[in-house]
Order: C-alpha cells, then structure tokens, then sequence
C-alpha cells in the first residue's frame, strides 16, 4: 500500500463508524460488578454473545456461553444444582467448566454437548472477561486495581455502579476522552466553562493514550467548593485523562491550594469500563474514590449522587447520538477540531488493534 | 418570606429532634428575595427560623431548588450540585447538612 493510499485508509479508518461494530475480542473486559454475582444465574450479553455468570461454593465467579447445545434454551433461565446449572428446558447439567455431565434421557452423553467457557478475573470491584483467544488471556494485561482507584493507598472508594446504555462503546470511550464538552453538556456544575478555551496535553505511552488539562487559576464552582470542601474564589486545578484501550478509563481531577500550591491536591477519582453489549450498546460501569473526607457518609453519598447526575447527562448526549446514527444514510460526513486530538488518536490505536487481531 | 419557603421551615421544624449532623454549626439557606432558613444544630433539638442571622455557611439557593432536595424530587446531592449559586463560610458544612435534608425527605413530610 502507498503512504497516499496507508493515509486515505487511516483517514477512513478514524471516522465513528469505523470500528464501533467490530469487536476488538483478545482484550479484558468488565463484565459485572462483583456483588453481581451470587448465587443466581446472570444473563449478560458480551460483545454479541450471550454469557451465563455465577459464582460456586466456593466463590469463583464462572462464565460459560448462554445456550444449552440440546437445543439453546438460555441457561440463565435454569437453576443451579450444587455448582452446575441445569437447564429449564430438557433438564441437561453443565458443570462449573462447562461440561455436560448428565442428559435425563440418556445415559450417554455427545462429546460436543459442553458449554464454551470464558477466562474470567475478579479484581476488587469488577469482574473481567476475555471473549477472545483464552491462550492469550493474560491477567497481567488488566489495569492494576490500585490504578483504578480500587484500594489504593490513601484513598477511599466510594461507589459502584452500572447502567445499560442505548449507545455503542465508541461513543462512550470518546465522552470521556473529550474534556471539551464539559463546558456545555455539565455547565456550571464541575467547572466554570473555561476548558474550551484551553487545549489539553494528549500523549500516548504504547497503547495508552493520555490527556492532562490543567489550569493555573480556574474559577471554582460552588459544586467544588462544597464537593472538594475548599474555600477557594480560584485555584490551579488539573483534569487527568487515561485512556487504556479498548474500553477501560480512569479519570481524576486535582484541586491545588493555590497558597500552597506544591502541597499534594486533593484527588477524586473515577474509574470507568465500557463493555459493547451489542454493537450499539454498551455496559457502563463507573467507580469513585477520593483521598480526603474518606469514610466520611455525608461525601460518599453526596459524590455519587452528584457525580451520577453528571454521567446522566452523558447518557442524555450519547442515546441521541446513537438514535440519529441509527436513523441512516442522510448524516453530514463528522467534522474533527483540533481539541478532538486524543479522540482521533484513540481511533488510531483502536483500529491499529483490529488491524492486528485480523492478522 | 414566601409561602414556598415556610412550608419548607415547617417540614424541616417537624424533624428538629434529629441530628442535623454538622457539630453545632449553623447553617443557612438564601434564598434571596423568598427569604432565609436558619438551622441552629445546638441547642438540641435543632432551632429552624425564618430570620436572618450571620451562620457558618450559608447555602444560595433558590426556594424551589430547595424544595426540590428537601422532597426528594431530585437526589439532594444532584440538587445542590445543579442549583446551588454560592457557598459562604465553610463549604463543607453544605455536604454535612445533607442527611439531615434526605431524612426529611424520607420521612415524606416536605409539602406536596
């Protein structure tokens, strides 16, 4: 391929569309959160496929593809026995990796009537699936928990939550990658509305791609006086960006006393998942933790409600988005700006994985 | 004082025996021209009015705003995240205040 024809194709290759339906499948996923997961079967599609979850006796969380092979009635609809799952339609038993051990019609069992079964981790909060190539399953490739805000010294988690989102991944990822809707869709709520007028610093570290906005004297909101408990009129402030393809972030802001500026800030921050359910919806799963006020009940409550509200707005913007891309052939052809440099860097590394997982 | 305002005093008057969580401090609402609410947390049982008096923080918001986190029409820390216009004295005393107002809202006794 020319360098013309190689810039034509990643050109293409950054536009929305361009990777939003294909699954990037050799990569961890969340799939749950961790107190999903008990005792009663949970049906969950992931990336398409449709997983049955539950965790053992013994408290290991199992994944195992959601069609019984008789004749693909959901496990999710039978019941556990001991720690295997009987399906509701003609009785067959799966065990805990996937193999059928009894068919109450026969004695004999076909060696292809097993259940596919998934590599799943759980770490901390969340569990992780991998609906790839299981030989290719590293633990080690999931974003360490401390990073995630999950434990980490110093800070506190405050929350967990989920929600189903009526919109594709790649939406999702490019919400919290583009610091600049932040002056319009949650205006007056968590800044003063002077991001836009300041570039953040997109870098990427193999395949990480990073964003640091700062600013020396921010006007401080009355939100964040109350949230962060400073009383401030200005304050040098900083909104860190990671973005760790394909669908895992972790987002914090640090507020700085500006009499003491070199003073470690306080710190909230938010670890997000976006797992594709379907190709145009996503689980989006959300954690908090802050380095102040920690085990304070008032603060825990008050940052989740708020910072739920805010991710409800993203909601609002990108179920729109989705309903319109879903309407059809009469869109616009997408304009960039320059502030979209981390989004178009994103779809860069994003596409380059598919390339590479197509071979 | 709006008619909106006092029905709002009167709920919070009506759960007065509980600890509105703030150490003592007094905390009061703006709500410009409708009008202000004081919560004197000490003595207990907290003293709630409808006149002005200096506090230790003082919360701007307006009477239906309020209203709308005292009823649990919207969650309380949303309410104040999108409808709270300033914040004097110790900002924190507004994130300690706000189980008091969920309890209200709980207990179902705002005005309809």
């Amino acid at each position: 391929m020319s360098i013309v024809e190689d810039q034509r194709a990643t050109q293409e290759s950054d536009r929305l569309d361009a990777f939003v339906d294909k699954f990037i499948r050799n990569a961890w996923y969340v799939c749950a959160q961790g107190r999903e997961i008990g005792a009663a079967l949970l049906g969950r599609s992931i990336l398409n496929q449709p997983i049955v979850f539950y965790r053992t006796s013994a408290g290991r969380v199992v994944a195992l593809h959601d069609a019984c092979p008789h004749r693909f009635m959901p496990l999710s609809k039978g019941r556990l026995y001991k720690d295997a799952i009987r399906c509701t339609y003609h009785g067959s038993l799966f065990d805990e990796n996937g193999v059928c051990i009894e068919i109450p019609s026969q004695s004999t069992i076909p060696p292809k009537c097993n259940a596919r079964t998934y590599p799943v981790v759980e770490r901390a909060k969340w569990v992780w699936i991998w609906m790839g190539d299981p030989a290719k399953a590293d633990a080690a490739l999931i974003p360490e928990e401390d990073y995630l805000g999950f434990g980490k010294e110093g800070y506190w988690t405050v929350e967990h939550r989920y929600r189903r989102v009526k919109g594709r991944y790649g939406l999702c990822n490019e919400n919290l990658i583009d610091d600049t809707h932040i002056s319009f869709l949650h205006l007056g709520q968590f800044e003063s509305g002077g991001r836009v007028h300041t570039m953040p610093e997109v870098s990427q570290d193999g395949k990480w791609v990073r964003s640091r906005w700062f600013d020396p004297q921010e006007k401080i909101s009355p939100f964040f006086r109350m949230l962060f408990d400073v009383d401030y009129d200005f304050a040098p402030r900083a909104l860190v960006g990671h973005f760790h393809p394909p669908a895992t972030h972790c987002v914090w802001i640090e507020m700085y006393d500006p009499a003491n500026p070199a003073a470690p800030p306080k710190v909230l921050r938010v670890a997000l998942a976006f797992t594709p359910e379907t190709a145009t919806t996503t689980h989006w799963f959300w954690a908090e933790s802050r380095n102040f006020h920690q085990q304070s009940a008032a603060w825990d409550a008050f940052a989740s409600e708020t910072s739920w509200a805010i991710q409800e707005q993203d909601f609002y913007a990108i179920e729109a988005i989705e309903v319109l891309l879903q309407q059809g052939s009469d869109m616009p052809e997408e304009v960039s700006f320059k502030a979209d440099a981390g989004v178009m860097r994103a779809r860069r590394v994003m596409n380059q994985m598919l390339r590479h997982e197509a071979g | 004082m709006s008619e909106l305002l006092d029905g709002i005093a009167r709920r919070l008057g009506e759960c007065a025996d509980e600890d509105p969580g703030v150490g003592g401090a007094t905390i009061k609402f703006d709500a410009g021209q409708d009008g202000v609410i004081v919560i004197e947390s000490r003595p207990r049982p907290a003293r709630i009015s409808t006149t002005d008096r200096p506090a230790d923080c003082t919360i701007k918001i307006a009477a239906p705003f309020l209203q709308k986190a005292v009823s649990g029409e919207i969650p309380c820390g949303a309410a104040f995240m999108k409808f709270v216009r300033g914040v004097e004295g110790r900002p924190g005393l507004a994130v300690q205040i706000q189980p008091f107002l969920r309890l209200v809202a709980a207990k179902g006794r705002t005005p309809a």
